[in-house]
């Protein structure tokens, strides 16, 4: 399946170089950083130095278990979290500097999207599906609430919802309909790096696909990052050139996609393969 | 523990009729389950008809909105909305023919025999009881077992699944458990009313894939040696493929389509059937293109006769 660029409805010509851009800065830096949570317990340790770089059009996948730092990792990547030690930088620029100021924030915005996993909290219940996506669009994008409707219709309908769709309310939506929303309230500002936690783990199989191939495209058009994170294997591995395994805050194994599945390092890799049924056809000439 | 091979399965057909046969758990005919009333209802269960046989293992996938949950419930007695309206020509039991017209009363009634685990542990255990508690009250409902012995059977149970430090579970609530104990300390709960059908909705959705292979190993493992009958309701065809005998495929309220779990990508010939097979990601998806999807598959092969869910088919993209 192969779509055109303009049916995205996201924009079909490529963006102006980002001006925030400096030369020899990676679009998403993070330098040994590591995350500490105080609980009841004592000192929990997220992330543990964790380093990774991302350029525009490339994508890493993050896959690892239920507590194993993916999700504190992305969080960190938007500016929603502070790195305890080390440094995480877009374009050059730490994000905890990003996040002090209006107008930072404002730029942090427009260079990085989050989409998470639960997109019934990603949404304000009292607004429409319209309003909250014509919000960005007029502060970000300054668009007049015409031109906002009209991309909203259009990016609504090239992830196969309608107008219909958006003047309901989140919570009449179905979990596959509000995701595809929440992918579309994202891919409106036109990020320069999407940071995808969970995305396709709550949709059903049919609707994985459709999602997974309209992410890979936005950013195959747009020149755009993707930090996947998941724990699903085989979607991260279909979205992503590049996997990073992590266990324990760490990161336990890191590669080309191809080469972490077929011929994993780490105990834990393999473990994670198998629990994926493992490769069908095996590693192929 | 290795799942039992396809050949053992008692033979199925291709939909969720065993022909009414002697060995037969369950048997329900036109089950139907309708919510809402006049120009708003919606029919969830369109007229099922299914039979598991004894210790067999079923497996019902199908989409969120297939009524795959609803046929589950129905089984079960616990359709308990205001709104839902459930008939059947008959659902046999266990030689018992069962009642499962929806009561004004909000509580469901329990049906010896018959148990249901649901995909949420955190939601279906009592919040502020202890997980002990919990469990001695299940045992203690079969009757005739007295507290003292409840209390040691419960940690048996426990042992059962895994949990060996039963100490602290017994005396934890919910909240105090990781999701995979707080799964399993369901499963012990559902075993310990001794089910000749068990009920799994989504058993595994909620955890890591690492955790829900475990789960699914733990589950059909300890129907084997309970010698229960289980049916999955589950969205992961793969997975139900490798651990059921049967599988069903559910689609708008209708099952569709199914077969022998082994030999299913060759039995299914619905094209909804097929689409779903086809588009589960799997490691080896990672190489192509696009990922194929089950609108273009639906489109693909039977063009205007079916569509998908109206929350999973997206309509057809403009071409300019």
């Amino acid at each position: 399946m192969t779509t055109e660029a303009s049916e995205i409805g996201v924009g079909g010509t490529p963006d102006p170089v980002d001006p925030g851009a400096g030369p020899g800065y990676a679009l998403l830096q993070m330098q040994e950083v590591t995350r500490r949570f105080r609980t009841a317990h004592g000192v929990f340790t997220a992330v543990d130095r964790v380093s990774m770089e991302l350029d525009g059009g490339s994508a890493i996948g993050v896959v690892g278990e239920s507590g194993s730092g993916k999700s504190t990792l992305g969080r960190m990547a938007v500016g929603l979290d502070r790195p305890t030690t080390g440094t995480v930088s877009l374009n050059g620029r730490s994000v905890v500097g990003l996040a002090r100021s209006r107008a930072d924030r404002r730029y942090l915005r427009q260079t990085v999207q989050l989409i998470g996993q639960d997109s019934t909290s990603s949404f304000d219940p009292r607004l429409t599906v319209r309003q909250s996506l014509r919000l960005p669009l007029r502060r970000l994008r300054g668009m007049s609430t015409e031109e906002a409707d009209a991309t909203v219709d259009e990016t609504l309908t090239s992830l196969g919802l309608s107008a219909t769709h958006a003047d309901r309310s989140p919570g009449e939506l179905s979990g596959g309909q509000r995701q595809r929303a929440s992918l579309a309230r994202a891919l409106v500002v036109r990020p320069r790096l999407l940071v995808c936690d969970e995305v396709v783990s709550a949709l059903d199989v049919s609707v994985q696909g459709e999602v997974l191939n309209l992410l890979k495209e936005y950013c195959t058009t747009h020149g755009a990052g993707l930090l996947f994170i998941s724990h699903g294997l085989p979607a991260t591995a279909f979205a992503c050139r590049e996997l990073v395994v992590m266990r324990a805050g760490r990161i336990v194994e890191r590669g080309p996609t191809e080469q972490v599945l077929t011929e994993p390092g780490h105990g834990y890799t393999r473990q994670l393969i198998a629990a994926f049924g493992g490769r069908r056809d095996g590693p192929r000439p | 523990m290795s799942p039992r091979r396809a050949g053992e399965s008692p033979p199925g057909g291709g939909d969720g009729d065993l022909g009414g046969r002697e060995d037969a758990v369950l048997t329900a005919r036109g089950l139907t389950v309708e919510y809402g009333t006049g120009a708003a209802s919606a029919v969830a269960v369109d007229a099922v008809d299914l039979d598991i046989a004894r210790g067999e293992r079923v497996a019902l996938v199908g989409e969120s909105g297939s009524g795959k949950s609803s046929l589950g419930l129905a089984i079960a007695g616990f359709q308990t909305a205001p709104t839902a309206r459930v008939s059947a020509e008959r659902v046999v039991f266990g030689g018992r023919t069962l009642d499962r017209s929806v009561r004004p009363s909000a509580i469901p009634h329990a049906t010896p025999g018959m148990a249901m685990m649901f995909q949420d542990a955190m939601t279906s255990l009592d919040p502020v009881w202890r997980i002990g508690s919990q469990l001695v009250a299940v045992v203690r409902a079969r009757g005739g077992v007295r507290r003292s012995d409840a209390a040691a059977e419960a940690a048996g149970w426990l042992r059962r699944v895994g949990l060996d430090d039963t100490e602290r579970v017994l005396a934890a609530r919910p909240y105090e458990l990781s999701g995979g104990m707080r799964q399993r300390a369901m499963l012990a709960m559902t075993l310990a009313g001794r089910p000749s059908l068990l009920i799994a909705d989504e058993p595994t959705s909620a955890l890591d894939a690492s955790l829900a292979r475990e789960m699914m190993e733990l589950l059909v493992a300890s129907v084997a040696e309970s010698g229960s009958a289980l049916l999955v309701i589950s969205h992961d065809i793969r997975l139900c493929q490798e651990f059921a005998d049967r599988v069903l495929v559910m689609y708008r309220g209708r099952i569709v389509d199914g077969g022998p779990a082994a030999d299913l990508d060759a039995s299914v010939s619905h094209p909804y059937a097929r689409g779903l097979l086809r588009c589960v990601p799997t490691l080896d998806s990672y190489r192509l293109e696009a990922m194929p999807t089950l609108a273009d598959d639906l489109a693909a092969r039977r063009p205007g006769q079916v569509t998908g869910p109206a929350s999973v088919a997206p309509e057809p993209r403009r071409t300019a």
